[in-house]
């Protein structure tokens, strides 16, 4: 059983898989309670604590993983495809692999109009980005650390005098622009600086923090026009149900971009209503569905154009349309509270449209909402992202906007080469700025280790370009590239760059793209859809073993290498120590235990008993044989006729001791209940699946196909899904089969350990935990509720009738003698059949009077139910049906 | 179970052929086992199971095993820890937490800060028990009930501690106390099985049958859920068509045919299968009757919180109630969603408020009835929750990790001192600083409870003989009524 329980120990569980394979191996081949030794040495037989570890590094190779099997078949699996998907699989390969290298060709190969074309197009963004620009004439500025700031012609401000280690310039800039959407940072040389392009003796500087403030530059507004937003009733729509939490978030339920408030959803299950109840600045719950999303809508009407800030929290994710526009969009799992979210609404003169999209994976589901009912006169600007036309390693700019100490933007100043002029933009999240005017306030911090290393002259500009946007939505390794002048660019970058611009803007290219995606999709659906099987594959280092002391895995004791049990004859010296050596000394003449093992196991199979009973324990802890000479003359046999497992059986099958009758007297229970001497043949209950199949096949409805996937017969709904764990894991919710697959043997019934199928449970069928050679059998009253109320079993039944009716001839006794020959292979004794006679009168005029019962009976199971058959009769029959399936002798063999 | 299974008759037949001259069945079990189990232990009140006589007079007939899967704080239910406030936001202190063994949720944590309890803690009734505010009923019985502090396990996560606690085991493959129980003790109710499972609450942590799985008992002793949906155990409905009058002819032409087999074949299994239909059809009526709870009267639907026809945890205590007056003998409730990483204040309040009234209900419904003073409740998880926070501590939220060193259940009824609070833990709620209680040594006094010696209560397999608590476990006797 292969774990994945989130925290678990990936090592310890490797541990218990080894444990596992030891345990197995040594009881299913060789009859040994190798198990007990995982801890000390074993008490009775002569194995030690060494044996087993020994024995158990022959399995540590396996290349495994400890936590796996989240989803499908855990490692090590191999695909096994037919011949023809394997045909169809290469040449789907073929497909990829040509589109790919001609995708490769158009994306690489120099072209001369495309290329022409991208120096257009990066002209533009250039211009958006660093040329359309106004540099601002600062009114104010001064210098924490003591340096001399002066005023330059050209608008740029020069350090001088004191040079101190750390230092914080702030600048004041006015400006009657509003919607600002990034500002730029020149970092010039000078003459002045020792080495040209800053205060420091080495050319460098480090930009720790770039923060600004936007403020309203001129209160031209009087009282009147202060006058509060009106807020509107709050009205939702949901919750829209989704397969995720993820879809929840992602998916447009609704035209999210336009509110229809009088349109209806999921069928008119989901209307907009008002809640004119809900307050703001408050935790206000939306229910408890999970994996859904809502939407909350509500208007906001100002006299004049203003700015308001308002505070959002949200149990989980979060989104926010202003007026159609997206504002905010946030993927998180959290609990609401206030101030998750801090945003800027810019409100237009009049109605403004505020929509918010709440989307919850499981548990609570809320949402937070308060308004600054103030006009917001100032706030601190948030950045998106910055670029530079120079990012030293490790001190790219965009740290800068982190402010995380010793981390900033560096040019690698102390390289001749960079001792220029350089340049940054810090691009705004939001638009922002004042209507009539804005006061912006910038901080420049220099707050690193590097002494002194401050930028000694610079010069600030703004935009207002809806360009900068666009160029903030760029990838980021396109974003950081396009700054750098092109023959700075190594030839990754300008690769790097010719890629994206013909992926995104060459036709061509596009298809190529499209076409290449949809080949690929199809071979990886192909490929998806042929079935896995896990396999033993060696690691190329195996794992080193060590005795555990007490079994702990994380208390290591003596190294070992891979061997058997030292008190069993070793394997031939000279073979590499690997399981294919232990499979061949498991069958090697020497070895006095697999084929006494293995032929008991065969003999309990068919006589219900072993000769060693304890099947699973040859030690002295074991039973002794009840006949030690056969069981030693079975095992030579065994091997004489090369493990042929089909001759041994029919060997024993033939035998006159297996086809003795069952039949016992008092005498012979009293003498020898068990029949450990054979003076009577076997009789014992039939194994779960054996019940199941015989039941089948007696209706006619087995489908004796072999091999495949595993199927999925009738189980009571809900079971899987009580003890579930969701999607993100395979085979949590029972999703029935469907037609023929309805029928197939019961081994290939699909075994779920958390929950097994409970009809074979109930018979005794193990729950495949632990290594089990000997099932118990009980008879149990829940045994009897399977075969009387079962859908498989009142089909089987319903088969059975129609078989009866159809082939078992024309009068009742006739077909009674049929069905009860069908199903226990004998003819019914005389008292039998009057038994049986009398109930199917009874059960005819039962059906007879009750047409509906008939109906109703006659509906269970997805088998088609045969025509041209009478309902009361075929009713009766079913019941006759019941009744055979549910006889002892019916699942007993012998 | 409630039945002789076969496996069991079969260990007779030999063993009454080894020793014995006349008789089969049942009876030469129980005096064998008595001999072989119990010799020198003085004669103490008949079994039912494989127990010929138990080893000590019982206190308790019955378990109810209230099972809160996922694991309850601790900290924030039943162990004040008023330092653990102020610390909140600090460094939990290596000394207190000594190299122990975190999971990988939590180690690669940076930091394992402290976070005390949000919720007030007050102490209660005339034994003065304290417990946290979200759990106002069973304040109410707080003089019934024994809180132990200071339990501790061995796993560190969900799978295996569940496994442990169930089975004294961290690996799948052995018997569930109740399997334990139905094997050692059998059922003193014909109609219905020795050891009933109900499941209630969805999310959370995946459960699995071996839960209530018999492990390498037979499979007749593993647990039988009945359900609040659907069939109340799988298969007890007649299929469409067949009526309650239809079945009984049907089962009336099985049984004269599996009669006349008998008399043919003269095996003795064959009277056990006739046996069985008998019983079956007898569960066909018993269970939906038993599992009916709107003829209830309303005052006690109140007290539980119970809904007819709705499932809920509620109304598997008022279930729970129902068997343990039908003398079943393990009654094991599973309630989900206890697995508080994240946001756990308002988690934990939520399933506080889904189970508390009704824990309580059932204890103050048992007593009433008299039924307390015979039956065994237990109330717990399968571990305890860390002292230090998983992920971010907010204003509002945090969240805790699973934590094996300590933990706490409270028991009560029969055999149970009533109105104690057992061991005590540290400042942190992080190590056992008095009288720990291993989940062996629960093991062994929850036994102990019901009149079983812990070492003696044994099943052979693999060589083995196998028991609940391993090769350790000590009564609790301070624990002891």
């Amino acid at each position: 059983m292969v774990n994945f329980e989130g925290g678990a120990d990936a090592d310890e569980y490797l541990t218990k898989y080894q444990v596992g394979r030891v345990d197995t191996t040594a009881t299913v081949w060789l009859g040994i309670t190798l198990a007990c030794t995982e801890c000390h040495d074993h008490k009775y037989d002569p194995f030690t604590q060494k044996d087993f570890y020994r024995f158990y590094a022959y399995f540590n190779s396996i290349a495994e993983k400890g936590l796996d099997g989240q989803k499908d078949n855990p490692a090590p699996s191999i695909k096994v495809p037919s011949p023809k998907q394997k045909v169809r699989s290469e040449e789907l390969r073929g497909n990829v692999a040509a589109l790919d290298s001609d995708l490769k060709q158009q994306l690489e190969a120099p072209h001369k109009q495309r290329d022409l074309a991208q120096v257009a197009w990066e002209q533009t963004i250039r211009k958006n980005v660093l040329a359309d620009w106004s540099a601002i004439d600062p009114t104010e500025f001064s210098s924490a650390g003591g340096a001399t700031l002066k005023k330059l012609d050209d608008k740029s401000i020069l350090a001088g005098g004191t040079n101190p280690d750390k230092d914080t310039y702030e600048v004041v800039l006015k400006t009657p622009l509003d919607r600002i959407t990034g500002i730029r940072l020149e970092a010039l040389a000078d003459a002045s600086f020792p080495a040209r392009s800053s205060r420091s003796d080495n050319g460098n500087f480090v930009l720790t923090k770039f923060e600004a403030e936007a403020e309203i530059g001129e209160v031209s507004s009087s009282p009147s026009e202060q006058s509060p937003p009106e807020f509107g009733v709050w009205r939702v729509l949901g919750p829209f149900k989704a397969a995720s939490v993820k879809e929840a978030f992602a998916k447009a339920f609704v035209p999210e971009n336009e509110i229809d408030l009088g349109k209806t959803y999921d069928d008119g299950q989901l209307r907009w209503t008002e809640k004119p109840d809900w307050k703001d600045g408050v935790v206000q719950s939306l229910g408890s569905e999970n994996n859904s999303a809502t939407y909350l809508y509500r208007t906001i009407i100002v006299a004049k154009d203003r700015q308001m800030m308002i505070s959002l929290g949200s149990d989980d994710g979060i989104q926010v349309w202003l007026n159609g526009r997206k504002l905010l969009a946030n993927d998180v799992t959290r609990g609401a509270a206030a101030d998750q979210e801090k945003l800027l609404l810019r409100l237009a003169a009049g109605e403004n449209k505020l929509l918010l999209k709440i989307n919850n994976g499981g548990g609570d589901y809320a949402y937070y909402f308060a308004a600054d009912k103030n006009s917001v006169t100032k706030y601190p600007v948030q950045f998106a992202s910055a670029v530079a036309d120079v990012n030293q390693t490790d001190f790219n700019v965009q740290s800068a906007l982190e402010g995380k100490p010793n981390k900033g933007w560096g040019i690698a100043g102390y390289d001749a080469a960079n001792q220029l002029d350089h340049e940054a933009v810090f691009i705004a999240k939001q638009p922002f700025g004042f209507v009539g005017g804005t006061k912006l306030k910038v901080r420049l911090k220099f707050e690193s280790d590097f002494k002194q290393h401050s930028i000694g002259r610079f010069r600030l500009a703004i935009t207002t370009s809806d360009g900068l946007v666009e160029f903030a939505a760029l990838p980021d390794k396109v974003r950081n590239i396009l700054p750098i002048a092109t023959e700075k660019r190594t030839d990754a970058q300008k690769a790097e760059l010719t890629r994206y611009y013909r992926e995104t803007f060459v036709p061509e290219v596009r298809t190529l793209m499209e076409q290449l995606a949809a080949k690929r999709d199809e071979l990886n659906k192909f490929e998806a859809a042929i079935p896995s099987t896990m396999v033993m594959q060696d690691l190329e280092n195996p794992r080193e073993t060590h005795v555990l002391i007490r079994g702990d895995f994380r208390n290591r004791g003596d190294l070992v290498t891979p061997g058997v049990p030292a008190s069993l004859p070793p394997p031939p010296t000279g073979t590499h120590a690997d399981r294919l050596a232990l499979a061949r000394w498991l069958v090697a003449p020497e070895n006095p235990l697999t084929s006494r093992v293995t032929i008991n196991r065969f003999w309990a199979m068919f006589f219900g008993v072993g000769l060693v009973k304890t099947s699973n324990n040859f030690g002295v802890q074991g039973e002794w044989p009840s006949h030690p000479h056969l069981l030693d003359w079975l095992a030579t046999e065994f091997k004489a006729q090369h493990w042929d497992i089909k001759a041994m059986q029919k060997m024993m099958l033939m035998s006159a001791t297996y086809r003795q009758s069952s039949k016992v007297t008092k005498e012979l229970v009293e003498r020898d209940p068990e029949n450990r001497l054979y003076a009577r043949g076997p009789r014992f209950r039939l194994d779960a699946e054996m019940i199941h199949d015989n039941a089948l096949a007696v209706s006619g409805l087995l489908n004796p196909t072999i091999g495949g996937p595993s199927v999925r017969p009738y189980q009571p709904p809900g079971l899987w899904e009580q003890v579930g764990f969701g999607d993100s894991f395979s085979s949590q919710s029972y999703v029935q089969s469907k037609g023929d697959d309805l029928y197939r043997r019961g081994l290939y019934t699909y075994w779920k350990r958390a929950m097994p199928y409970p009809a074979f449970v109930t018979f005794d069928a193990p729950t495949r935990e632990l290594c089990t050679v000997q099932r118990p059998r009980t008879s149990t009253p829940l045994q009897s509720l399977v075969l009387m109320n079962d859908p498989v079993y009142v089909e089987a039944a319903r088969g059975l009738a129609a078989r009866v009716m159809k082939n078992g001839g024309d009068d009742v006794a006739r077909r009674l003698t049929y069905a009860f020959r069908l199903t226990l292979a004998r003819p019914p004794r005389k008292n039998e059949l009057e038994t049986l006679e009398r109930i199917y009168q009874q059960q005819l005029q039962n059906f007879r009077q009750d047409k509906a019962a008939a109906e109703a009976l006659l509906s269970v199971g997805e088998s088609p139910r045969p025509t041209g058959l009478d309902v009361s009769e075929l009713a009766a029959w079913t019941a006759i049906g019941n009744i055979l399936l549910n006889l002892d002798e019916t699942i007993t063999k012998g | 179970m409630f039945y002789q299974p076969e496996f069991e008759k079969i260990i007779s037949r030999r063993a009454f052929l080894r020793r014995s001259a006349t008789g089969v069945g049942a009876i030469a079990l129980a005096s064998l086992l008595k001999e072989n189990l119990f010799a020198g232990a003085a004669p103490a009140q008949q079994s039912h199971g494989v127990m010929g006589a138990l080893h000590f007079p019982p206190k308790a007939r019955r378990v109810i095993y209230l099972f809160m899967s996922g694991a309850p704080s601790h900290i924030d239910l039943f162990d004040h820890k008023p330092k653990l406030k102020d610390l909140t936001g600090t460094e939990l202190p290596t000394s207190i937490r000594m190299g122990q063994r975190i999971t990988g949720m939590t180690s690669g944590q940076k930091q394992l800060l402290c976070v005390g309890s949000p919720f007030e803690f007050k102490r209660h009734g005339r034994s003065g028990g304290e417990l946290s505010e979200i759990l106002p009923h069973t304040a109410q019985v707080i003089d019934d009930i024994a809180i132990i502090r200071s339990l501790f396990t061995e796993p560190i996560n969900h799978d295996p501690a569940v496994t442990f606690f169930a089975t004294g085991n961290q690996q799948p493959g052995r018997p569930t106390m109740g399997s334990w129980i139905s094997y050692g003790l059998g059922s003193e109710n014909k109609n219905i099985p020795a050891y009933v499972v109900l499941v209630s609450g969805g999310g959370g942590q995946p459960l699995q049958a071996r839960y209530w799985g018999s492990g390498f008992l037979p499979s007749n002793h593993q647990g039988v859920q009945f359900r609040g949906v659907g069939d109340p155990v799988l298969y007890v409905t007649n299929p469409k068509g067949i009526s309650a009058q239809t079945r009984r002819q049907l089962l009336d032409g099985v049984q004269e045919l599996n009669r006349m087999e008998l008399g043919e074949l003269g095996d003795p299994e064959i009277a056990t299968r006739i046996e069985a239909y008998e019983m079956a059809y007898r569960m066909q009526t018993s269970v939906p009757d038993l599992m009916d709870i709107s003829k209830e009267p309303k005052e006690v639907l109140d007290l539980y919180g119970a809904e007819p026809g709705k499932a809920s945890f509620a109304n598997n205590c008022l279930l729970a109630r129902r068997l343990a007056e039908r003398d079943v003998r393990f009654i094991q409730l599973v309630h989900r969603d206890w697995d508080h990483h994240g946001d756990l204040p308002n988690e934990i309040k939520r399933q506080a408020k889904l189970t508390d009234q009704a824990s309580a209900a059932l204890i103050m419904d048992l007593k009433q009835r008299g039924l307390l003073e015979d039956t065994l409740v237990i109330w717990g998880g399968e571990f305890g929750r860390t002292s230090y926070s998983q992920g971010e501590i907010t204003k509002t939220s945090f969240g805790r990790d699973h934590h094996p060193r300590c933990f706490s259940i409270w028991m009560a009824g029969g055999g149970i001192k009533g109105g104690i609070t057992l061991g005590k833990t540290d400042d942190f709620g992080y190590n056992i600083v008095e009288d720990p209680v291993h989940v062996h040594d629960f093991h062994a006094t929850f036994l102990h409870c019901l009149g079983i010696d812990h070492k003696k209560l044994t099943f052979r397999f693999q060589g083995r003989d196998f028991r609940l608590t391993d090769v350790s476990g000590e009564v609790v006797t301070k624990l002891l009524a």
